[in-house]
Order: C-alpha cells, then structure tokens, then sequence
C-alpha cells in the first residue's frame, strides 16, 4: 500500500511543480505589464518627433509608407504618404483629418475614425482599446535594425483579429504591427524599414504646419443616425454603433440601408439592399477585410469590414427584419 | 495540372488581367504550357489569326495521302475505278479526301468554338452558390482581380455530329452555327449578370470605405 502511494505521489507532485510554473508563466507575461508598455508606446508615439518609413504588406500586395510625427507650435501632427505611384495620403492635426491624392480635391473631416489601424494603435485612448483586446508582453525582436518588445494584443472573443506590436526598446515608438487571426495565421503586416528619430518636425510636418490656413472645410461627419425595421441579434462585444444611414448606393442603383460598428480598432458595416440575384460570390476577402453575404428575400445582408469570416457569417445571419 | 492552375488559364484567355510573374510561374510547368498553346490555337482560330505560315491545302493534302494509302481505302478505290486509269483514280480520291479534310477542318474549329463556349460557360457558372460555405473566391488586392470558383460538374454533351460520306458533303446533325449563337447569347447574358453582382458588390466595398472616413468617432 505504500509502495502504491509512493508511485502515486511522485507523479502527482511532478504534476503540481508543472502547474506551478505555468502559473508563474501566466504571472510573468500578464496584461499589467502589457497595459504599461502599451501605454507607454502610446505615449512615445504621440510626443516624439520622427519619421518612420515601413512597407503595409495586404492581400499580396506591398505598399511602402512614410509616416511621420510631430510636436509643432500648432500641436500634434501626423502625416501618412504613400511613396508608391501618385501622391497620396493623408495628414492629422488635432482632431481633423486631411485626406489628399494627387490630381483630385483633398477633403478635411473632423472628429472622424482614423483611417490605418496602424495609427489607430497609437492614437486611440487605449482604455478604449483595452476593453476589447488584452496586451500581453510576447518577447523581444530585431526590427528595421533596432532592439524592440513585442506586445501582443489578444482580442478577447474570435470575433475579431489580434495584433502583434513591436516596439523600439530604446524610444518606445511604435515599430511595426502584424494581424493576426485567432489560429495566428498573418493577416496583414506593417513592416519598419527605418525609423529617424529627429529633434525638430521633418518638411512633411513643417508643411503641413505652414499651410493651415488652405485647409479644406471639413465634411459633415455621419449625419443623424437613422433607425430601422430590423436589427442583428449577434454583435460582438465592445463593438457599438457609429454609423446609420439610408441612402442610394450610387447613381442609379438601389436604396441601403447601411449601420457601422467599431471597437476602436476594428470597424464593420452591415448593408441591408434588395437581392442582387446573382450569388456566385458569396464571399470575398481583401486583405483583413472581408465581405459576407446573406440572403433573405427580398433582402440581401451584407457584412462587410476588418472581421473574420465567421464573424460576418454569424452577424449576417443574426439578421432579424421587418 | 491543378484546378487552381486551370482556373488562372482560363481567367487569362477570358481576358481577365494576370499579372507577368503569375503567368511565368504558371507556364513553368510542361503540362500547363500544352493547354495553353491548345487554348491558344483554338483562340487564334476564333478571331481568323492563324499564323500565315500554315498550309491548309497542303496539310489536307498530305493527310488525304496518307488515309488513302490504307489498304482498305485502297481496296475501295480500286473497286470504284475499275474503268478508269489508275492515276486518275488517284487524283480522284486525293481530291475528294482533300475536300473531305478541308471540310473536317472546318468542322473543328467549329467544334473548338462551341467547345470554348460550353468551358467558359461552365467555367464562369461553376462553384458552390450556396451561402453556407465559403466558396474558393478572392476578391484580390484593390478590387484589381477577382479569381473566380473552380470549375465543377464538367460534363459536356457533343455538340457536332458529322459524318463525311466522302463526297465532299456532310449528313447527320450540324449544328454548330445556331448553337454557337445561342450559346453566346447565354453566356453574353451571364456576364451581364455576374458583371452587374461584381458591380455591386465592389460599390459595396468602396461606399464602407468612403463612409469609414467619414464616420465620427
């Protein structure tokens, strides 16, 4: 008998060692660090003059990108080009946004979601951010030439994607950021090539600093928010609505009714329009943004945005009408 | 060759944009490059562009020797030219076997023709519709290529039926021309309907975006 408990014990304090340590695992890469460092890129990020130039890599296509930042008299700016082909981009100061592109009207928005998940990352309040994803500390990595720590930021559900940051370890400023599905298959990746950091604001910021006075008048943003006939009975959680809207898709094509939602870093609109009549693509993915299509006749629900495909299945379907 | 490789043949000779390196590494492999040289014959013969250099009288011609030099058809040919000298009989029956082959060629570019026309249709029709399953699609980069479904249920019924009776004319069922035209027709009218779906569908696409900017936080 105490031979059996002799056997009996070993493996069960070998057992009891094991969950021990994953334990202090699960201790030493916790949010609390995470939530730090992450703050801490937020805060480099937005208070440091630099210019980083990094390749968006998306649906097998490769896109090099100047971003760069900051501090004038005016306040904070940051300015985002395309170096590929004609001129196009956009620039932030304060809460407007600047769109521009070469041989067409530039047009300013103010109080409007940022455009690139990437900015978003650094720029939006990242208790907002925190609700929805977990940031966990996942390493250390040489990026662009430099040391940088590597967050992870877990979406708490599957409804929408994680996100890999990399941070420069000496400045704190954001390096890169890959998307990640749940079963961690890369989804999109935003690449550093080099980042300068500088004392003063580079041309690009100068420039902008310099020209306000030409600034577009900035559109209405939205518009009051419409209410329908139907809802969605699975929204994932964090996500509320910012958008609602009737109106005609186009020049000559038919009435939508339209609704957006976010999380801060993730957005998706549901269109409800009359059947298309053709279903040959029912799907289609672009990059981390993909479109689900549901039929209920007369009706057609679209989901479209930066979710998973299963999560714009499960939202089209929880489609409820009148 | 793999139904992805397939598919991105197909796409290209219906005039769907594939970009060089794509195309290179597609035609890298041996098996694929014999389809498109076919598919390019068949297409080179659709639009009238066969190269100069081909021959057809004389291709028919050494044809007709050589099926004439069958024994059998020997055989027949002497029976029917018993009163006649042998040289005339000869030439009698080139020239009718190179009618014969003349006629043959034309029936199969016309088969090619409705042949493409049955592939493209099934082609452009194929893949699972139904909304529960996540078809093989892509709608790729900035709305620059759209990869349609593979192509499924591939059963085609013969569209010509001829039979040469060595004089040059044709008996049993001929009908490649109307077939043709209706086939066209149809597949005119499924474009149509899956260029107005993609339309819409990349309408869809652009407005969440345009909305996106400009939606308040």
């Amino acid at each position: 008998m105490r031979t059996l408990l002799k056997y009996l014990a070993v493996p069960l304090l070998a057992g009891m060692s094991v969950l021990a340590a994953a334990g202090d695992f699960e201790l030493s890469a916790d949010s609390a660090g995470g939530s730090e460092l992450f703050a801490n890129m937020q805060k480099a990020s937005a208070s440091k003059n630099y210019e980083l130039l990094f390749t968006r890599v998306s649906a097998g296509q490769i896109e090099p990108v100047s971003f760069s930042h900051g501090i004038t008299e005016a306040g904070s700016i940051s300015h985002w080009l395309f170096l590929d082909g004609e001129p196009s981009g956009y620039f932030t100061k304060g809460d407007l946004i600047v769109y521009f592109a070469y041989g067409t009207e530039p047009f300013a928005v103010r109080n409007a979601l940022l455009p690139s998940v990437f900015v978003r990352l650094m720029q939006v309040p990242a208790e907002k951010i925190l609700k929805s994803y977990t940031p966990y500390i996942a390493g250390e990595k040489r990026i662009a030439g430099r040391l940088s720590r590597e967050i992870r930021l877990s979406a708490v559900d599957n409804s929408r994607y994680s996100y890999i940051l990399h941070v420069d370890s000496k400045t704190d400023i954001l390096l890169g950021a890959e998307v990640v599905s749940h079963n961690n298959n890369l989804v999109e990746s935003f690449n550093a090539v080099d980042l300068a950091v500088l004392d003063t604001p580079n041309a690009k910021v100068q420039n902008v600093e310099n020209a306000s006075e030409s600034f577009p008048v900035p559109v209405e943003n939205g518009g009051k928010p419409e209410r329908f006939s139907w809802n969605l009975q699975e929204i994932p959680s964090g996500f509320e609505p910012v958008f609602s809207q009737r109106y005609a898709l186009g020049d000559g094509l038919d009435m939508v009714e339209h609704v957006v939602y976010s999380d801060g870093i993730a957005d998706f609109s549901v269109y409800r329009i009359p059947l298309i009549g053709n279903m040959d693509f029912p799907v289609v993915r672009q990059g981390r943004t993909n479109l689900y299509r549901h039929q209920v006749p007369p009706y057609e629900i679209i989901a479209v945005g930066d979710l998973p495909l299963e999560a714009e299945k499960r939202i089209a379907e929880s489609y409820r009408g009148g | 060759m793999t139904k992805e490789q397939q598919e991105l043949l197909s796409a290209y000779f219906d005039g769907m944009p594939v970009d060089d390196m794509t195309l290179e590494c597609l035609l890298s492999d041996e098996e694929v490059m014999k389809e498109f040289a076919a598919m390019s014959e068949i297409r080179a013969g659709i639009r009238n562009e066969i190269p100069e250099g081909v021959d057809f009288d004389a291709l028919s011609e050494a044809v007709a020797l050589e099926v004439s030099r069958e024994p059998a058809l020997q055989q027949r040919a002497a029976n029917d030219t018993d009163a006649v000298p042998h040289d005339e009989a000869e030439k009698a029956s080139r020239k009718r076997f190179s009618r014969m082959w003349h006629d043959l060629g034309q029936i199969a570019v016309a088969a090619g023709v409705a042949c493409f026309c049955v592939f493209g249709v099934q082609f452009w029709n194929g893949g699972d519709s139904s909304s529960g399953k996540f078809a093989e699609q892509s709608y790729l980069g900035h709305r620059q290529r759209v990869t349609a479904a593979p192509v499924t249920n591939t059963s085609v019924s013969p569209v010509v039926t001829a039979i040469p009776d060595g004089s040059g004319k044709l008996t049993g069922s001929y009908n490649t021309k109307s077939q043709y035209y209706r086939e066209a027709g149809e597949l005119e009218k499924l474009k149509e309907k899956k260029n107005r779906e993609l339309n819409t569908l990349d309408a869809i696409l652009n407005d969440h975006e345009r909305v996106l900017r400009t939606v308040g936080m």
